[in-house]
């Protein structure tokens, strides 16, 4: 297993409506982890190494002309090209951020 | 005059202590700012409500066209701190309940003139908003919302899965489609409607759905914002005149004034208006003249022109009763029936011209004084 962080800060106010994230084993529809947040947070993951994953993130801003929400994923993993950019900053309404990534195997000495 | 200069001492005494109190509290140590947001509820606010409750700041003219002209200031002790903090206007700070007291709680300081613009006094006053709705469900409205985990997190909950499962069986140029689709629209509009997507797509995130409908969440946000529009405002004040050669509380007056927004069916905005006022005036001409007297208002504010949600024209009919306990003038009649009509122009952003005129039903007098007032923006983004 490894660890991996999720962190969400929200800045310019309070987020109005909340942030929910789920993340699926790639090939499934029953998500291993759900979680809704009502503010910023930081979130350590624990995910078998070698798998792959699909994480989505939806979530709303302040209502203030300076809002922004920043995701950063800290860890041993490696992003597909359809991935959203780590880190991300969204200024919207509201967002939808999604990340499918592999957990990096730790290589063991022969 | 030694009096007066006396008097103005110390009013501007109480007053800088006020600020000096309001700049020193410990606040937040988060920099952020929200103007916009203070903005956004500052322009649901009509003319007439600012006039009664300033939301920040607000300097006037009165009685241009009377003998009795005056300059006032008056400002609310939330904006004194903000000056000095601006981080209170971040949402979480300007919703926090010790601020509340501070956000309706406004004071006054002026001038009055004579005819000729000479300084004739001074005035002072404060007033207090017992109930100030829409001020106090601000923040709680949208927080109410998502705890009721009604709509928001329901259906972006059902967006997740259903995209998930369109990833396992879509092709990747078909899902990224989707995928992109679904951000733009959560951006712009909180949630992904149903029209319009593919019939595949469209099918797995009904199923996801499980009923729920999706404009039912915008609906019940934009209730709530209106429901925040037309929310009730009780003050009570005090305010005196110190004229020249007079004493402490020779005029005052203490009024109550409560206004309560009206749900219309084309949406126009308009408000009651319920203002009691009583008037304690000592005079000195020949004699001494002590008189009292009791006004009791009931109108109606309409905006009459508006622009989404900021007013532009305001017209406010209203009927007053007047009874004069003591100190009747010559030819005065104790009881008093006038037929009033404010006019509020907006001529810039932030500067009204309100126009009141007044009529003596019983009498046939007609009677017009002519203000400008400008209101100052919660802060300017930087």
């Amino acid at each position: 297993m490894k660890t991996i962080t999720l962190n969400l800060t929200v800045t310019g106010g309070t987020s109005i409506l909340g942030i929910i994230y789920k993340i699926f084993q790639k090939g499934t529809a029953t998500p291993l982890i759900e979680k809704t947040e009502s503010g910023s947070f930081s979130n350590k993951i624990e995910l078998k190494e070698g798998k792959e994953y699909d994480l989505y993130i939806v979530g709303s801003n302040p209502l203030a002309a300076n809002r922004n929400t920043k995701v950063k994923i800290d860890g041993d993993i490696e992003f597909s090209n359809i991935s959203d950019t780590n880190p991300a900053n969204r200024k919207g309404n509201a967002y939808l951020l999604t990340y499918h990534f592999k957990v990096i195997a730790t290589k063991t000495k022969q | 005059m030694k009096t007066l200069i006396y008097k103005l001492g110390f009013v501007l005494m109480l007053f800088n202590t006020i600020l000096f109190f309001a700049q020193n509290e410990t606040l937040s140590k988060k920099d952020f700012k929200s103007g916009n947001f203070y903005e956004k509820i500052g322009e649901a606010k009509s003319g007439n409500w600012k006039d009664v409750l300033t939301d920040f700041m607000q300097l006037s003219l009165k009685g241009l066209s009377s003998e009795n002209k005056s300059f006032q200031f008056k400002a609310n002790i939330f904006s004194l701190k903000a000056k000095a903090d601006s981080t209170l206007l971040i949402d979480y700070n300007y919703a926090n309940k010790k601020e509340r007291f501070y956000r309706n709680f406004q004071i006054e300081i002026g001038l009055n003139l004579d005819n000729d613009y000479k300084f004739k006094g001074f005035n002072y006053g404060f007033d207090w908003a017992i109930i100030n709705k829409r001020d106090s469900t601000v923040a709680s409205f949208a927080k109410e919302e998502y705890e009721s985990g009604k709509y928001f997190n329901k259906l972006n909950s059902a967006l997740i899965i259903a995209l998930q499962r369109y990833l396992n069986i879509a092709t990747p140029e078909d899902y990224k489609k989707i995928e992109d689709l679904a951000k733009a629209a959560v951006e712009n509009e909180y949630y992904l409607s149903v029209d319009n997507l593919p019939e595949d797509f469209k099918k797995i995130l009904l199923e996801e759905q499980d009923g729920i409908e999706a404009k039912q969440f915008l609906d019940t946000f934009h209730n709530e914002l209106d429901k925040l529009k037309r929310a009730p405002l009780l003050t009570i004040g005090f305010h005196s005149n110190f004229q020249k050669d007079s004493r402490f509380f020779d005029e005052f007056n203490t009024n109550i004034v409560y206004l309560q927004g009206l749900k219309t069916k084309n949406g126009n905005k308009m408000e009651i208006d319920f203002r009691n006022q009583f008037k304690a005036k000592d005079s000195l001409t020949t004699l001494i003249i002590k008189r009292k007297e009791f006004s009791s208002q009931l109108g109606l504010n309409i905006s009459i022109l508006k622009k989404g949600d900021k007013s532009l024209i305001e017209f406010k009919p209203n009927f007053e009763f007047k009874r004069i306990f003591s100190g009747l003038m010559e030819n005065e009649k104790n009881n008093q029936f006038l037929a009033n009509a404010d006019l509020r122009v907006r001529v810039l952003k932030n500067l009204w011209i309100p126009l009141v005129l007044k009529y003596d039903i019983q009498n046939n007098n007609l009677f017009g004084f002519l203000n400008v007032s400008f209101n100052f923006d919660a802060i300017k983004n930087e």
